[in-house]
Order: structure tokens, then sequence, then C-alpha cells
């Protein structure tokens, strides 16, 4: 399984394919550089010059900075994983820059670049924030540094939607476009660049010494934590630079150092100078291929997400490769703690708390607004109108909410990670890769179509999924990963879609932003009913739930069919989030976010945390409808992307409240 | 919000009462059987919203109504249009609430249909597909239109005077050297899209007998996506850039060696036009012909 893979080799062969590359795009038009001549050729000169030779110096510029940037994260994270992308760096970034062009364009007078490092810092922060809490273990990192990338996603959408006609422009530098026009940008990022390399130097030898652990890395003198903040922030703003130069640039700080920790090379200095070789290489071969592709199609290609497109799979192959290197870090994975203080609710508090929420949910039913925007209570004499809309709405907001809080309790009980919600199972991501696929292969009138395209997207996610799980050396937490490189690719694919501009792309962000307005009754009621029965059908894997957690050897000593009963939970799991997908959209955090709250509770038994977390899902949708349709009246919002902004800031404190206690 | 639950209390018993037992009933029945609303027409794509406008009908409701002033500019959105909230998020409720008689769609809410149908009978129209003559489908959809909204008598006069202008500017066009036209909007410093094909801004071009400069395909919705280096031409052509340009991109700009040593761009063939709504119908091909011929008597007179 473990081959050496030597790093120069593998430049080496990426040299030649940029040199071949190259030769097919440069030759004609170097040709003429020094003709005398014509006018013609003056100006083929001018293009070569100024657009063309400066594109492939900001390419190498980018790939190297982002490589660079991924080999230290990996090093002082110990996480073969990290890296800008997944570690939120560039999602963060992305979104300060989209929130400053839409609401204080004043502000790009302090410098793209400050306000992408604000937003790349702080993103990255609230990362780190909640790795802490699980001791920077590898997967919990990823995990986080995913959350946070979905939630800057979701801001980013709800912007782009309300004031979508101006965002084009965020869409194209999201997605990472490298066209230039002159020669300042590169040289500019360059001297960034190289001032940043001073910082750099001083590193490398205590960031060396970490390969030895912690331990002996502290009896040389090394202070592991000053190391770690210094190298960490030195990596956010390599990162930064290039994403406020040329935008979001996928995968690349993540594939380049991975490809070189695949080869023999023992110290960090060699590793770190072979990614920045390998990213600037990497970067150079797909821009220069996708020069090439879009000069004959005539069509506009991001070259950020073509990486990002190609990056993906790779992460899934990477993931076999984990574990090999994860044994050797002394940091394992902390037990969820799942009985904090254990409490037990009879039937008469249930039933009390269930009535509650329904009362509840009868008055905000009848909370909205009049055409004239004043709120009221609704008039008897509007009922037939505007009953039929808001019911199922709701119904089927709350339906598809508690599917998703349940799918999440499962998630988290039998992947023992708290941070495993559906989001990042890859079953949305494989919804939204379905319904893009109709949208721009088959056409947009056809609901029918979009229906089926998604369900059979989230059934392939699920078949992918099952596929990696029933490898017998697959943890669970394997599971969500392999999740985090589906959602990649949809993001990644859709963002492409995206920069098209075509309208088609406006209705896929918008069914990708969760609207549950103008949902059928048919269609509530149905997702109503499916939440009820698969709840009861969770129930009977009560036991399964309760001992999963313990771990495989303990569960196996119980008699549970460890293999088989977590194949059939994930399957559970898998389908109930299917099932709400297509009523609230992909990314809502209700899954992540419930369990969390049950759990911080205190509630013990698993059957009265599966009717509460399905409670509390349906509670939080049905909150989130009703500010969905009412806050920004006549403008109704989405009702997921509401949601998710609901529980995002919920689940931080969460968290951090159990990081606290831990 | 605050003060809602409480003003809700009052009523909440009787209204309790009726929510249970009427939201039960009326999801069940139709509800555009009852014809008492106030009716009129929802225009749920700007395009068709401003040609009713154009004819002398005001529409009942409009999407985004609060962005027609910054992309529409002209015809001007009567008061009484209400705002239908996100072409991507339909206020049902308060659609349902107007009482439609029609409701007009594009292609691309066609797929709303099924839903749309609950409240009011819904006509497609589509200003994006190939005419035989320039501006040639939106003349046909106006007609169309026309006869929808009784505005037929409308429509003649309408069309005659469109034609009136279009001698007028052919006559004014005729007295000025004319060059070649890239039509642009920049989406950023690095960015623009370009228009060609069936887009307005081409199709009103090619109707006021304008050449377009720029002949790579373009798409179904006749613009594309470019760096703003395939631009660069040795030909003599003017470039027409749709407002907003931001600040930041005539900065990059100026700054570029490419872009100031364009033929086109040394010789000063460049300028800006007030925005035009670029996937409009007659009235958005009316008001940028008579800013591009302004434009142009300008720069070339």
């Amino acid at each position: 399984m473990e081959r050496a893979l030597d790093p120069r080799l593998l430049s080496a062969a990426l040299f030649g394919t940029a040199l071949t590359l190259g030769t097919l795009l440069l030759y004609g038009p170097a040709q003429g550089l020094f003709a005398t001549g014509t006018l013609d050729q003056e100006f083929q000169n001018l293009i070569l010059v100024h657009a063309t030779l400066p594109r492939l110096a900001m390419c190498m510029l980018c790939g190297a900075a982002l490589g660079i940037s991924g080999a230290i994260l990996q090093q002082v994270l110990r996480n073969p994983l990290a890296a800008p992308d997944t570690l939120a760096v560039s999602a963060g970034a992305r979104l300060s820059l989209g929130l400053v062009t839409l609401f204080a364009p004043g502000l790009f007078g302090l410098g793209r670049d400050v306000i992408a490092i604000f937003g790349a810092v702080v993103s990255t922060a609230i990362v780190l924030a909640i790795a802490r809490a699980r001791k920077y273990s590898p997967i919990s990192t990823i995990l986080a540094g995913l959350v946070v990338s979905l939630y800057c996603g979701a801001l980013s959408t709800i912007l782009i939607l309300a004031k979508d006609r101006y965002l084009v422009g965020l869409f194209i530098w999201g997605s990472g476009s490298l066209s230039q026009q002159s020669w300042q940008p590169a040289i500019d990022l360059a001297m960034r660049l190289a001032v940043l390399m001073v910082p750099l130097s001083l590193l490398m030898r205590p960031l060396a010494v970490l390969d030895a652990g912690p331990e002996l890395a502290r009896g040389v003198g090394v202070r592991i934590e000053r190391v770690r903040f210094y190298a960490i922030g030195l990596a956010v703003l390599l990162a930064a630079f290039v994403t406020s130069a040329v935008g979001v640039i996928g995968f690349i700080g993540l594939a380049a150092p991975a490809l070189v920790s695949l080869g023999k090379l023992r110290r960090f200095p060699a590793r770190c100078i072979w990614s920045g070789i390998l990213g600037a290489l990497a970067l150079l071969v797909t821009d220069l291929g996708v020069q090439l592709a879009s000069g004959k199609a005539g069509a506009f290609i991001p070259t950020g997400a073509v990486t990002a497109v190609i990056g993906s799979p790779l992460l899934l192959l990477l993931l076999s490769r984990l574990r090999t290197r994860t044994h050797q870090d002394a940091v394992g994975e902390p037990a969820l703690k799942l009985q904090p203080s254990g409490r037990r609710w009879g039937l008469p508090v249930n039933l009390a708390i269930g009535a509650g929420l329904l009362a509840v949910a009868i008055l905000l039913l009848l909370l909205g607004r009049a055409a004239d925007g004043s709120w009221q209570v609704l008039s008897a004499h509007a009922f037939s109108d505007v009953m039929p809309w808001r019911v199922p709405r709701m119904l089927g907001a709350a339906g598809a909410g508690s599917l998703l809080a349940v799918a999440g309790y499962i998630l988290q009980r039998v992947t023992q990670n708290p941070m495993a919600s559906p989001e990042i199972m890859g079953v949305t991501a494989g919804a939204v890769l379905g319904a893009a696929a109709t949208l721009f292969f088959i056409g947009t009138g056809y609901s029918l179509g979009l229906a089926a395209s998604t369900v059979i997207g989230s059934f392939l996610a699920i078949l992918l999924v099952l596929a990696i799980s029933m490898r017998r050396s697959a943890a669970p937490e394997r599971v969500l990963l392999a999740g985090v490189a589906l959602s990649a690719l949809a993001d990644a694919l859709v963002g492409l879609l995206m920069s098209s501009g075509s309208p088609s792309a406006v209705l896929l962000l918008a069914w990708m932003s969760g609207s549950s307005g103008g949902a059928g009754l048919g269609a509530a009621v149905a997702t109503i009913m499916a939440a009820l029965t698969l709840l009861g059908v969770s129930m009977l894997g009560a036991r399964w739930l309760a001992i999963l957690p313990l771990g495989g050897t303990t569960a196996a000593s119980l008699g549970v069919p460890v293999t088989r009963s977590r194949i059939l939970l994930l399957i559970l799991a898998a389908v109930m989030t299917a099932i709400a997908t297509p009523m609230i959209g992909p990314i809502t955090f209700v899954g992540l976010m419930a369990p969390h709250a049950v759990r911080l509770i205190g509630i013990r038994r698993v059957t009265t945390g599966l009717a509460l977390s399905a409670l509390v899902g349906a509670f939080l949708m049905i909150l989130a409808d009703t500010l969905a349709r009412t806050i920004a009246f006549p403008i109704q919002l989405p009702t997921g992307i509401l949601a998710s902004l609901l529980a995002g800031p919920i689940l931080l404190y969460l968290v951090a409240q159990e990081g606290r206690r831990t | 919000m605050r003060c809602c639950p409480e003003a809700m209390t009052l009523q909440t018993r009787r209204t309790l009462l009726k929510a249970m037992g009427l939201a039960a009933l009326t999801a069940c029945s139709p509800a555009g059987a009852d014809t008492s609303g106030q009716g009129g027409v929802l225009a749920l794509d700007w395009a068709l919203a401003e040609t009713m406008i154009a004819l002398g009908k005001t529409p009942a409701g409009i999407v985004a109504a609060e962005d027609w002033k910054r992309f529409v500019v002209d015809p001007e959105l009567p008061r009484k249009t209400a705002d239908l909230g996100l072409q991507q998020e339909l206020n049902f409720e308060l659609m349902a609430a107007l009482r439609p008689d029609l409701i007009l769609i594009s292609p691309f809410l066609e797929h709303l249909k099924p839903k749309l149908d609950r409240i009011a009978p819904s006509a497609n129209l589509s200003v994006y597909d190939p005419g035989e003559v320039p501006l040639g489908q939106r003349v046909n959809v106006t007609r169309k239109l026309a006869g929808l909204i009784g505005a037929v008598s409308a429509v003649d006069d309408y069309l005659l005077d469109l034609d009136a202008l279009r001698e007028d500017i052919a006559g004014r066009l005729s007295r000025l050297r004319q060059r070649p036209i890239l039509m642009v909007s920049f989406i950023d410093d690095r960015h623009a899209r370009i228009y060609a094909g069936s887009s307005l801004y081409a199709d009103a071009m090619a109707w006021l007998g304008l050449k377009n400069a720029w002949r790579r395909p373009a798409g179904y919705f006749g613009f594309s996506t470019i760096g703003i280096e395939e631009l660069a031409t040795q030909e003599d052509v003017e470039l027409i850039a749709v407002e907003p340009v931001q600040p930041d991109i005539s900065r990059a700009l100026a700054e570029s060696p490419l872009w100031t040593r364009l033929p086109f761009v040394s010789a000063g063939h460049h300028g800006t036009i007030p925005p035009v709504f670029m996937f409009g119908a007659l009235p958005s091909a009316r008001r940028f012909a008579d800013l591009v011929i302004a434009h142009l008597e300008e720069r070339w007179g």
C-alpha cells in the first residue's frame, strides 16, 4: 500500500507537462516577440507580455504560497488533511470580501488584503477554538473547519440571493479566476510573499523539531504553543494574500503537501519547499490546461473551481492514507462525552414539553404580516387565501427539521463525533449535484425531473458513503470525511456553473438555499409522516445507539453486531437526510445543533434523546420558517439558510460550553 | 417584533379555534375559486412588467420592486404595484391575498406553474427565443402580452411610435462616421460581460443598424463572461460600458498597460451609458436606443 512517491519525480513530471502545454499556448505568440514588426505582431506581443505571462507568474506564486501554507498547517496541527480550504481560511476571506462589497465598499480603501485577512483570521480562529476543545484531533479539526466553511457559504448565499445582480463578481472571485491584465497584481503578491519568507525561515527549525514529538521539542527548548501560534498565523496570511489577489483556489493547499508527504522526505524544510514547488507546478499545469480548453470552447472557466473539482476526489483517495499518518501522533480522539449528568424525564414531562411547543407553533402559524407590511394575527377573512400556503410550509419545515435532527443524533452516536451531522455526510451534497445536473443539462421546466434527480443524487451519495463504510478498515469518522469531499465537490461544481452567469444558476442557488415557501400540502404531510415513521424505526435501534458509543470492542462483547448495526444506522440517517433535503435545502445545521442541545440538557436515555431531538429540530425549523416569511416582508427569505443562521451561533455556544467541561 | 405576541393574546383564543378548524378546511379547497378579490395581473418577470407599464397598464405586483429603480429606471414603477419579494423566493401568501386574474411568467419560472395554478392561470412568455428580425421576438411578446391584458389598442400605437424612433435614430446615425461597437458591463477589475446574440443590447443594436464588434458565440442569453484582456482587438471599435462601473475598476484599467495601449483605448473610443435592464423587452430597447444615440452623437459627432 505504502509506495514511496518522490516529490522530485512528481515535480519533474508536472514540469514536463507544464512545458508541453506552455509551448502549445505560447509558441504562436512568442514567435512574434522578436520579429520587428507589423502592427499585428506588436499587438500580439502586448497580450503576451501583459496578459499571458503575468497570468503564468500569478499561477506559480499562488500555487507556491498555498502549498507552503498547507505544509505549515499540516505540520503544526499534525493533521494530513489540514489546509487553507479545510480550515475555512479561504471561506472566511471570501465572506468578508462579499460583505464589504455589499455593505461598505468604502472599506476597500484599506486594501482588499486587509479585509481578506480579517475574514480569514476570524474564521480560522473560530475553527481552532472549536478544535481546541477536542485537542486538535485531526478529524474534529477538519469537521469544525467544514462547519465554519458551510456557515460562511450560507451567509454568502443569502447575500447573493438578496442582492444577486451585484454579486456576479463575487462568484467569479469565489471560484478563482486567474485572468490578468498587468504585472502589477503579480508584483504586489510577490512582494508580500517575499516579506513572509523572513518569518518562515525563522520558523523552519522549530517546526522541524515538532517532527520529533512534543516532549522532545519541549526538551530542546522549543516553546510549542508560541511556535504553533506564529506558524498558523503565517499560514493564514499566505492563504489570505492569495485569496485577496485572485480568489479562492481550491485544494492546491491540501494536495501539494499531501502528495509530498507520500514521499520519503524526512525533514520539514524539504517537505515545505517541495510543497511550494509542487503547488506552483500543479496550479500552473491546471491553468495552462484551462487556458487551452477555454480558448477552444469559448467558455469562461475559473481555474480555482477546476482545481477543486480535481482535488475533491483526491481528498477521497487520501483518506485511505489517513490512518498511517495519524497513528504516530500521540493525540487520540477523546471519546464523546455521552453521559454528562444523566437526567431522566418521565412521560409527563415529555408530554408537557410537546404540548408547550405545539401551542407556540400554532401561535407562530397565526402570526404574519399584511400586504402593507403591518404585523397581524391572521384575520378570519384572509384564511382561505393565506393558510393553504402557510400551513404546508410550516408542516414541511417541521417534518424536515425533525428528520435532520434525528439523523444527526444517530450520526453523532454512531461516529462518536459531536461534529457529525447530515450536512457533512455528503448526502445533501449528492442532492445538490443531482439538482445541478438537471437544471443545467435538461432544463429548468421540469419540476418532477428536479425532484427525481435530487433523490437519485442523494442515493448515489448514500451508496458511496456505504461503499466506504463497508470497507473493513473504515472507521465511522472516515464516512464523514468522504462526505466532506463530496460537499467540496458539489461546492466547486456549483461555483463553476454559477460563474457562467446563466439564470438557471440563480435557480440552483434558490434551490440550495432551501425554500419551503410554496410547498404543497401533500408533500408537507408526507414529510411529517416520514418523520414520524422513521423516528419510530430509529427507536428500534435504541439499544444499538446506546451501546455503540462505548466503542467497538465493548459493543461486540455486549452482543451488538458492530459493523451491521453501524451500516443499518447509517442507511437510516442517509434516508432521513434525503427526504428532508428537498424541503429545506442542503444546509441548516439543525441536524448538528439539535442533538447537542439534547445532550446539554443531560438526556441519557436514547429513546428520550431521539424524541427530544426530533422536537427540537422541528421547533427550530418552525421558528426559522416564521422568521423567514416575516422579518424582511414582503421579501421571503429561504427557510434553510435562516435556520442555519439561527442554529450556527447556538451551535458554537454549545460546543464552547462542552469544551469548557472537558 | 416584540409587540406582536401581546397583540396576539387578545385574540388568541378565538382565532386559535378558527385556525384549527379552517386551516383543515381551506387547505383542501382551491384558493383561486373566489373571484371577489381585486383582480389584476402579477408580472413575475421584469421584461413583462415593463412592457405592461409601457402599454398603459399597472401590474398588481412584481418581483423585487425595490431594485427596479436601480436596474430598469425607466419606465417608472406605478406606486400601486405591490412587491412580491425575490424572484427565487416568491411571496405566495401575498400573491394569493392579491387574488390576481392572471400571472405572467418567463420560461425560468415555468417550474412554478403547478404552484401558481393554485392562485390564478399563468401565461409563459419568453423574450429570448431568437426572432426572425431584430427585436422581432420582443415585438411578438409585446403583442401577445397586449392580447392577454386587454391592451390591444395601445400596442399598435406603441409599435408605430417605436418605428418612428428608429427612423429618427437611423437618420441621426447616418450623419455620423460609424465604428463597430463592443457592448460590455464590467464585473470586477479583471472581468467583464460582453453582449451579443439575443441579448437586449445586441438585439437593439442590430435593430438600430449598429455593428457589433463581438463575433464569438455568446450563449442563450446573449452574453458571455470574459477576462478583460479578451477585449483586446486592433480594430477601431467603440467600447460602451453600461453603468454601474465601480471606481476600483476604472482605476485598475487606467493602470493596466495592456488596456491603455489598446488602439481603441488610446484613441479614446470608450465611454459609459446609464443603466439599462439587460434582460429587458421593448421599453428597455427604447431606453437603450435613446441613451446610445445620445452617447454616440456626443462621441462621434
